[in-house]
């Protein structure tokens, strides 16, 4: 019961403090490609999701038989299996999907949040704080990327999830459907995060 | 706050230092002032071509600049300094790089656009990367391409955003697409479809003139930036009649309001005298380069943001070496 | 020594739960994904080529692809279709081509998915219906024109020219290859009766 302070920490650490794409600026491949749409944001996140924390339980598990030498090709194949399995199952059972994600899934073997928390974290920790930390960083990574995709399909489409809301008056922004529109929209979200938590320093140093 | 340091630095007329000395820039409002009036001429000829519409849009453009200008500093809790004429100046700008018929809404989310993301995003006047008039184009030409590829023939918008004017190509895109060149005395003054400002070169030109006699503007960068587009368009033209004579392509598209008031931005163009050779160059040498083999007929602004974009490594690249430092 | 060993291990034990994995997934999801490219191709063809019947279709391949020619129930050629593909502004364009059976007018044409030009510009030669109709009927015995060319025969986009004359382009470009597939191939057997 001692440590569980040290997991809600786990886990609440990337949803804001180490928010893997606001804050470590990772994985910003399929953040800028594929947030043109909330929908394609939050099935970006729930791959990623399955593919973190999947991976998290394995190398946890098996941390203590990998020896140092081969732990990044453990790694390496232990994701590369997962994200192929996110990849297959997303084409056999939404082919619409897939085809909008496109070459985006597969490349979830080469984001750096992945290995990243492998190395960092879930090699040297034993199964609870790695769930705890896998889970902490998808959910973080999940929103920044709904958020943005929400941001992105309002202007680009006067939609949110595909439900129209700014009507058909509304003449579409198409710049933020294109890479364009990601960096103008992270870099503002970026900004705005920084701001928010310059002011929360500032609360908390009076 | 401002109106008493600049009575201090008068008072101080007489100074002593050791060297290098810099020699002191104008004072800002005093060289908005001049640019404000040096567009004139253009801001008349397109009111003149495209009648209410073009009057509406000017005043939306540097109304909306100077508002959010205003309103962003207020929030920043910055010095307020929309007096000092730089708003002004971008909001005139962009209205005179937009398409006359373009609806209000869109002028004034491009105004918020220049202001925000363009310059107070940078920290303000002296800061930002980006010419803030052509940055908001390029974001307005991103999100609306359809309506900022629109384009007016002369007096033929009778009442505000009604259907009835007669759209046509710019003699760009005709020359490009069809083949079809444009008498060069309606390019000289402006009786051809374009952005506001861009039509009229004889306008352009007397307010250069008023700029240079002034001594607000560097002649450098458009003296090599127009230079560079007449030679390797009068190249071109010899083995591709088809390209454009050269002085079709100096009269024609936004080259000459872009090389007379956007590349010669003190801010975002280069610092030292090479610098703004080469950034000339550079410029021209896009222009050329888009408007013979990329898909867009124009490429003026995209020059200069790329230009802009290489500013700080020219100035570094042509910062001169103190005499006798050591390699 | 030992390490080396239990690297060996390591690495091969784990291959094998990964390739284990790999081939249940494989299993369960190929025959699917097969399925919806099937459908989707089915899809594109009954939308050129009208009134075809699913039941007598015939494959005429060449070099490695497929082109399919259609029977209606009565057992009469309706026409041919083959899946194109060439660069268009951003990515790959698809384009089901429908030739009527006179090889020298299009059936119609369709652009598939995915398709992955500018939204709002070059992705209108798909959401803007009246492009891909104006393709139906046109003499293809030669190469086909689109505007600013003239005299043209099609219409391009406003702002999604390059996309427009892709199309073109991909259709000119293959319907050689379909007219030359279809005279190597045919005569060779009846309409294919699929189960």
């Amino acid at each position: 019961m001692k440590r569980n302070p040290g997991i809600i920490v786990d886990f609440t650490k990337g949803l804001w403090q180490d928010n893997p794409v606001f804050r470590q600026l990772l994985g910003m491949c399929p953040t800028l490609a594929v947030t043109g749409k909330a929908l394609q944001g939050l099935t970006m996140g729930l791959a990623v999701t399955f593919v973190l924390v999947s991976t998290g339980i394995v190398i946890s598990l098996i941390r203590k038989i990998v020896p140092r030498q081969v732990r990044i090709a453990t790694f390496t194949v232990t994701i590369a299996t997962f994200v192929t399995l996110a990849d297959r199952f997303l084409a056999a059972r939404f082919p619409a999907m897939s085809a909008a994600l496109g070459p985006y899934v597969p490349l979830i073997v080469v984001n750096c949040i992945i290995l990243g928390r492998q190395e960092a974290f879930t090699s040297k920790n034993p199964l609870l704080p790695s769930l705890f930390d896998a889970f902490g960083m998808s959910v973080g990574f999940t929103w920044a990327l709904v958020v943005l995709g929400c941001i992105r399909e309002l202007l680009a489409y006067g939609s949110i999830f595909g439900q129209s809301v700014l009507g058909t008056s509304f003449e579409p922004w198409v710049v933020m459907a294109l890479p364009p529109g990601a960096f103008i929209t992270l870099g503002l979200l970026i900004g705005l995060m920084n701001v928010i938590q310059k002011k929360k320093e500032a609360r908390g140093k009076e | 706050m401002t109106a008493e340091t600049e009575e201090l630095a008068e008072q101080r007329l007489l100074e002593i230092r050791t060297s290098p000395h810099i020699r002191s820039p104008l004072a800002t409002p005093q060289v908005m002032r001049g640019v404000l009036i040096a567009l004139i001429p253009a801001s008349a000829a397109s009111i003149y071509f495209f009648r209410i519409q073009a009057l509406l849009l000017i005043l939306t453009s540097v109304v909306a600049c100077m508002g959010v200008e205003a309103l962003c500093q207020f929030l920043l809790k910055r010095p307020i300094s929309v007096g000092d004429g730089s708003a002004a100046v971008t909001g005139l700008l962009l209205a005179l790089v937009l398409p006359p018929g373009l609806p209000l809404y869109y002028v004034a989310l491009g105004a918020a656009f220049a202001i925000i993301i363009g310059k107070q995003i940078f920290g303000g006047l002296g800061y930002n990367i980006f010419n803030p008039a052509l940055i908001a184009r390029a974001f307005l030409m991103a999100a609306f391409p359809g309506r900022l590829t629109t384009w007016l023939e002369p007096f033929t918008l009778k009442v505000v955003g009604s259907v009835d004017a007669i759209t046509k190509a710019t003699p760009l895109a005709l020359m490009k697409f069809y083949s079809e060149p444009t008498p060069l005395k309606n390019l000289f003054f402006g009786n051809v479809a374009g952005s506001l400002g861009e039509t009229c070169a004889l306008a352009l030109i007397i307010g250069a003139a008023f700029l240079l006699i002034k001594g607000y503007m560097d002649w450098r960068i458009p003296l090599s930036y127009l230079g560079i587009v007449f030679i390797l368009s009068a190249l071109i033209w010899k083995f591709a009649p088809g390209s454009g004579s050269p002085l079709f392509h100096l009269l024609s598209g936004g080259l000459l309001l872009g090389a007379l008031f956007m590349a010669t931005d003190p801010v975002t163009s280069p610092v030292t005298k090479t610098g703004r050779w080469l950034f000339g160059i550079g410029a021209g040498l896009l222009v050329i380069i888009i408007r013979n083999w990329g898909g867009l007929p124009e490429g003026v602004m995209y020059s200069i943001l790329l230009m802009n974009a290489v500013t700080p490594l020219i100035n570094r690249l042509t910062k001169p070496k103190p005499f006798g430092a050591a390699k | 020594m030992k390490n080396n060993l239990q690297m060996i291990a390591v690495l091969t034990l784990l291959g094998v739960a990964s390739g284990g994995g790999l081939v249940f997934m494989a299993r369960y999801a190929e025959p699917l994904i097969a399925q919806h490219q099937e459908e989707s191709i089915k899809e594109a063809v009954r939308q050129v080529l009208p009134a075809f019947d699913l039941a007598r279709e015939k494959i005429i391949k060449a070099d490695g692809q497929k082109v399919y020619a259609e029977y209606d129930d009565q057992g009469n050629l309706v026409g041919y279709a083959f899946k194109a593909e060439g660069p268009g502004f951003q990515d790959k364009i698809f384009i089901m081509i429908g030739l009527a059976p006179d090889l020298e007018h299009l059936a119609g044409i369709k652009i598939m998915d995915p398709l992955k030009e500018t939204p709002g510009l070059g992705e209108k030669i798909k959401s803007e219906a009246w492009f891909q109709e104006q393709f139906r009927g046109k003499d293809v015995s030669r190469p086909l024109k689109i505007k600013p060319e003239r005299p043209a025969d099609v219409d391009a986009i406003t702002g999604a020219t390059i996309s427009s004359q892709a199309v073109t382009r991909i259709i000119n470009g293959n319907i050689p290859f379909i007219k030359e597939a279809v005279k190597r191939g045919s005569g060779s057997e009846a309409p294919e009766q699929s189960p």
